[in-house]
């Protein structure tokens, strides 16, 4: 979707009637130019379904530590090691992670909302997008209660803790950057 | 009628205030809360308070609630598509007016910091209504939330509702200041005569008090737009009412005559308070002649368009806020319901007479 922006930047140019010609003689055509081409590229990349797929690899280069890669590994049993680890290499890029090609560059000043959270219907809102949260974090090894959909003082406990380790910012509830990092993209 | 109190499930037991946002897309801060899951009339957000869970038909999209996760209720300060927002600053007031609509209470809840975050959100432009209570009865506060909100959002306009019994000399030099432009200050006067105003207001005096902080506003060069609510004991002083406006204080930006709101104390008095104007209309009909030929602007709040007579039908204005807004069932036939102020909700549903235009 930053080929949304960037489209959206284009259009700003050129409305401004007397910035056209102007930037033209300066010789500013060829990057508007390239622009245009890198938001096609992005186009031609396919659908609405890889563009989401690209944002998301972006959202996985800014995070500091990417917890959807363990999605699938629910034996890993030593992460609560990682909760003090600070000089682990998870503040640094990610090294155990293969990013995909990097994006072009006017994507990265985006911020983390650049991605859309898909909406869909939920039979059980509020309790059961907890339930998925107190899973996340028991199988990181942050929560040991029941995945109840309360939001209690433990829960509140286990969210301080995953927030301080992976430099999110600390409120102690579900917030889109706490979705975002356990994989809970609805 | 428009539901501003929602049920709703929150984290954690403190009240706070959020901007719902429908679309990741939208400009976001961090007092932002964005729909992560959405099924028939249950939405669910996700900002730095945490999950949000809102019942709801109406579409949020920008609006700003107010959560309360021990109430368990969702209550919509600012809706983001309404020319209609309205926050009251106090239930206390040292009026009793014979029909007020909304009858105080002693007890006060302080609700300034709320209010200036959610105005803070608000969208572009937007013209918040402040009410009560009296409102100046925390002139302190009122005045420190107008001058914050201007410093950081100068497009914010307000509407003011306020007796006029307390503007003091002392506050002509900050009334004077830029964050004093964006604000319109609605001030009841219901008579010419002294006596008669203070009997509808119950307070001795309160008209004397009242001319006196016109002065203060005058002096300050304020934006003031006169009420007068229709009533029995009033109507014959309309015309005589004009006059005084159009000489003494000709200032006023607009002069309103409203049609009698059926709640509160009018509820038990609507039959003693109440002046069907399509049967008589003829004094009204004066005050306004008086008002166009001196030049004053003058309105017809609440008076459904098809019971005011033809030649003074422009007056009649869409006054009544959305989310209390009724109208008749042979309304649906009218080509000017877009521009009619309609009925209260709570409006008796034997006065509803209409004649579809």
């Amino acid at each position: 979707m930053a080929s949304r922006f960037s489209s959206r930047g284009i259009s700003a140019v050129s409305s401004r009637k007397y910035l056209i010609p102007t930037l033209l003689v300066a010789g500013f055509s060829i990057p508007i130019a390239a622009q245009e081409v890198s938001t096609q590229g992005t186009a031609v990349e396919g659908a609405d379904g890889s563009a989401i797929a690209a944002g998301v690899s972006l959202f996985r280069k800014e995070m500091p530590i990417q917890l959807a890669q363990h999605r699938s590994h629910r034996s890993h049993s030593s992460h609560s090691s990682h909760r003090s680890s600070t000089s682990g290499g998870y503040y640094s890029p990610a090294p155990v992670y293969t990013p995909p090609p990097p994006p072009p560059p006017q994507r990265r000043a985006q911020s983390l909302f650049s991605t859309p959270l898909a909406v869909v219907p939920v039979d059980d809102g509020f309790v059961s997008i907890v339930r998925r949260v107190q899973s996340g974090l028991s199988a990181f090894g942050y929560y040991s209660g029941a995945s109840d959909g309360q939001v209690g003082p433990e829960t509140r406990a286990a969210l301080i803790k995953m927030q301080t380790d992976y430099g999110l910012k600390t409120t102690g509830t579900i917030t889109p950057e706490v979705l975002k990092a356990l994989s809970i993209e609805m | 009628m428009i539901p501003l109190l929602l049920p709703a499930k929150a984290e954690g037991s403190t009240r706070f205030v959020t901007r719902l946002i429908g679309s990741a897309f939208e400009h976001t801060n961090t007092e932002d809360s964005i729909l992560i899951a959405e099924s028939g009339g249950r939405m669910v957000f996700s900002g730095q308070h945490g999950l949000i869970e809102i019942i709801s038909v109406h579409d949020l999209d920008g609006d700003v609630v107010c959560v309360d996760p021990i109430r368990g209720s969702a209550e919509r300060l600012i809706r983001a598509t309404s020319p209609h927002n309205t926050l009251l600053i106090t239930e206390r007031c040292d009026q009793l007016c014979v029909m007020c609509s909304q009858p105080p209470k002693k007890t006060h809840s302080d609700r300034f910091a709320e209010y200036s975050q959610a105005i803070l959100l608000s969208p572009n432009g937007k013209t918040i209504g402040l009410s009560g209570g009296e409102p100046t009865l925390y002139k302190s506060e009122l005045f420190a939330l107008i001058e914050g909100i201007f410093a950081k959002r100068p497009d914010i306009s307000f509407h003011i509702l306020s007796n006029g019994q307390h503007f003091s000399a002392d506050d002509i030099p900050r009334l004077r200041g830029p964050a004093f432009e964006n604000v319109t200050w609605g001030i009841p006067l219901y008579s010419h005569e002294m006596g008669r105003h203070d009997e509808i207001v119950a307070k001795a005096g309160a008209y004397a008090r009242l001319m006196e902080s016109f002065v203060h506003l005058l002096t300050a060069g304020a934006k003031v737009e006169l009420r007068t609510v229709l009533l029995q004991s009033n109507t014959v002083d309309l015309p005589e009412l004009a006059r005084l406006i159009c000489t003494h204080l000709s200032f006023c930006v607009q002069w309103s005559i409203m049609q009698l709101e059926n709640i509160g104390f009018a509820k038990r008095r609507f039959s003693k308070l109440y002046v069907d104007h399509h049967k008589s209309f003829d004094r009204i009909a004066e005050a306004l002649d008086t008002s166009e030929l001196r030049g004053l602007e003058a309105r017809l709040f609440n008076f459904p368009r098809c019971t005011v007579p033809t030649e003074y039908r422009h007056y009649a204005v869409s006054s009544i806020s959305d989310w209390k807004r009724k109208f008749a069932p042979a309304c649906n036939s009218c080509t000017q319901q877009a521009m009619c102020a309609g009925f209260f909700e709570w409006h008796p549903d034997s006065a509803l007479e209409v004649y579809p235009l």
